[in-house]
């Protein structure tokens, strides 16, 4: 796929938000592609969101939350990763690569790794084909 | 009568991408709008602030960033962060503005561009936000609950540092203390919790009397009892609770087998939790391993538990010797009582195995009030019933609820020498807790739609603070006290009945149709 990609990362304020922040201290930035959204919790994310970003023409969406054992308000990040492969096997019914969607668990210290996460995601969905929901659906 | 809310933005250039111009025409975008009350530009914050000079910020500077980011969403929810302090709030606030990506001049700017203000106050659902969202204490008491010299003496330490202090004994008790500041009803059986943190109302059993109490904080003190478990009468198989196997070991010959259980319940089919001690039982796995006390030592456990040093002497077991068999709820471990085998099918090998089994060890039966009384007292546990604390795992003695305060019942059951800086810890928290004498319901808290609940009770199992309930009318209802505005409740309602403030899904969909406005252009 050529030019720019869209992303759209949900990302919990707790854990995942503190990641961010020391990738911003150690003096780097995530990618231009990704736009972020804050929720409280990864808890809060309904499938309809996800599959919400993708109609409106977003290439691939990320969920950023905390390490399921670590999780700041005990279930987000177990009932996010259930929501998330529900999803992933509605975009197989509908012949949408499942790739599109991706969680990530990172630990608060753990900005690096989430960055290098982040990338290779972006970096894979230039290998995808063009979506096609790309111009978005009303 | 409609909701008003006042509008506050950021003029600062430095770290918006909004001109003069721009700022003018959302001001006056905004005006437009019947529901706005009022507009007003700040310079709240800029990019080039940093740590040291936030000190220097004003208490009335930082209420009006803190009332600017509320105000938007897709900026950091202030709302949430109100139980911290202004300054930690205003770093959190920084830190977004951090976060966002550079643009050419090496400037942040905050990702919050025009079209995103437009969308969302077409789309604004704000409700009003309550002006003295301060709960008081009804009372300054504290209800120690617990059993044991442990309890009296927690709640002796507390009345002596002049916090009045209820003492509700699971046991009766002969003599009477007379100590000031402190009151002692003996002889009790917890009923029910209403109520919210600094509001408590624990239901007594009092010699079939009903009895309320008002509390402003709890606290649950362990106590750890020996009771025996006694062998069944006609089997070879000896049963050896695992606070006396050191005794025990020190005198016994050679046997075939010794098994290590993590739990009774596995084996007795009742279902009393026992809580079993991660520490002792390792320790005493490993020692008569390494005393060859037996050809074969096993510990079958149900889950492996490995914070902190634990890691250490799972290692060290299993360099001794110790073989671990893990199992799971569906296939519990049998016993061949005539034969002292336990067959068990291990989970990651796959098959079954027998284990010779002489002697068996487990911890003894805590009290079989305890996971019960989690229950009946509506404390967040887990699926295990133990107790959720909050924050890190250890130096912690706070439950996930606000007020309600634990030793001893959160993880696993303690040696008795960890447990010591834990009740030192947990005294200092609630006497900072009733002294403060209020706590602030926090501004992002779910809310319920009476109309559209079904009463499937489906919150009421998800909610990690168990701040959700059924009410008279048997819909849900959630305690905007306790609730921590996790939104767990929100994504699971079939019925779509619940909103959480301040990050409805009316404001996700704005802000996400807003973030991919160009691509669909």
């Amino acid at each position: 796929m050529n030019g720019k990609v869209k992303v759209v990362a949900f990302v919990c304020e707790n854990h995942a938000f503190a990641a961010l922040r020391s990738i911003s201290e150690a003096g780097e930035s995530v990618p231009e592609s990704i736009q972020l959204i804050k929720l409280p919790c990864t808890g809060r994310l309904d499938t309809a969101h996800l599959l919400d970003a993708l109609r409106l023409g977003a290439d691939g969406v990320i969920i950023v939350g905390c390490l399921e054992e670590n999780c700041y308000h005990d279930v987000g990040s177990m009932l996010a990763r259930g929501r998330v492969e529900r999803c992933k096997a509605i975009l197989k019914d509908i012949s949408i690569e499942p790739e599109r969607i991706e969680m990530i668990n990172s630990a608060s210290v753990n900005g690096k790794g989430l960055l290098l996460k982040l990338r290779q995601f972006e970096k894979r969905l230039f290998d995808l084909p063009k979506s096609p929901l790309k111009g978005g659906i009303k | 009568m409609s909701n008003k809310v006042c509008v506050i933005i950021s003029e600062c250039t430095a770290c918006s991408d909004l001109s003069r111009e721009e700022i003018g025409e959302i001001q006056s975008l905004l005006r437009t709008d019947p529901r706005i009350a009022s507009v007003i530009a700040i310079k709240p914050l800029c990019s080039k602030i940093g740590r040291k000079e936030l000190r220097n910020f004003s208490v009335e500077e930082c209420d009006r960033a803190a009332l600017a980011t509320w105000c938007l969403p897709g900026s950091i929810d202030i709302a949430r962060l109100l139980p911290k302090s202004i300054s930690s709030a205003l770093v959190d606030i920084v830190n977004l503005l951090l976060i966002s990506p550079k643009n050419e001049m090496g400037e942040n700017r905050v990702s919050i561009p025009v079209r995103a203000i437009r969308a969302s106050v077409s789309k604004l659902s704000l409700a009003e936000p309550t002006k003295d969202r301060r709960r008081k204490f009804a009372s300054s008491a504290i209800a120690v609950i617990g059993s044991g010299d442990r309890a009296l003496r927690v709640a002796r330490t507390l009345a002596s540092l002049g916090a009045k202090t209820k003492l509700l004994l699971l046991e009766p008790r002969a003599e009477n203390d007379k100590t000031e500041n402190l009151e002692i009803i003996d002889g009790v059986t917890p009923e029910r919790l209403s109520g919210y943190p600094g509001n408590f109302l624990i239901s007594i059993m009092k010699k079939d009397q009903e009895l309320d109490i008002a509390a402003a904080a709890i606290l649950l003190v362990s106590e750890r009892c020996s009771v025996d478990i006694s062998s069944p009468s006609g089997s070879k198989l000896k049963f050896v609770p695992l606070e006396q196997f050191e005794n025990y070991s020190a005198q016994m010959s050679k046997v075939k087998g010794i098994v290590f259980f993590d739990d009774l319940w596995a084996i007795s089919s009742s279902t009393e939790h026992v809580i079993p001690a991660w520490h002792l039982l390792l320790e005493s796995a490993k020692n008569a391993a390494l005393a060859n006390l037996a050809d074969s030592v096993a510990v079958i456990a149900r889950d492996i538990k490995s914070t902190g040093l634990l890691e250490f002497l799972w290692a060290e077991a299993a360099d001794a010797g110790v073989q671990f068999v893990r199992y799971d709820d569906r296939s519990r471990p049998r016993l061949e009582k005539s034969e002292s085998l336990v067959t068990v099918k291990d989970l990651v090998l796959g098959e079954s195995l027998s284990l010779p089994a002489d002697i068996i060890v487990a911890p003894t039966k805590s009290r079989p009030w305890e996971p019960l009384f989690i229950e009946k007292l509506f404390i967040p546990a887990d699926w295990n019933l133990r107790a959720r604390i909050k924050g890190p795992q250890r130096g912690t003695a706070q439950s996930t609820c606000d007020g309600i305060f634990l030793i001893g019942y959160a993880d696993f059951n303690r040696p008795s020498d960890e447990l010591e800086p834990e009740l030192s810890s947990a005294i200092v928290q609630i006497l900072s807790f009733v002294r403060q004498g209020y706590i602030i319901v926090r501004g992002a808290v779910a809310e319920v739609d009476e109309e559209k609940c079904s009463s499937c009770m489906t919150c009421v199992r998800t909610c990690p603070y168990r701040a959700a309930r059924m009410n008279e009318n048997w819909k849900a209802e959630i305690l905007s006290e306790k609730c921590a505005g996790c939104g767990s409740c929100v994504a699971v309602c079939p019925s779509r009945a619940i909103e959480l403030k301040n990050c409805t899904t009316p404001q996700i969909q704005a802000q996400l149709s807003t973030s991919l406005e160009e691509v669909m252009i």
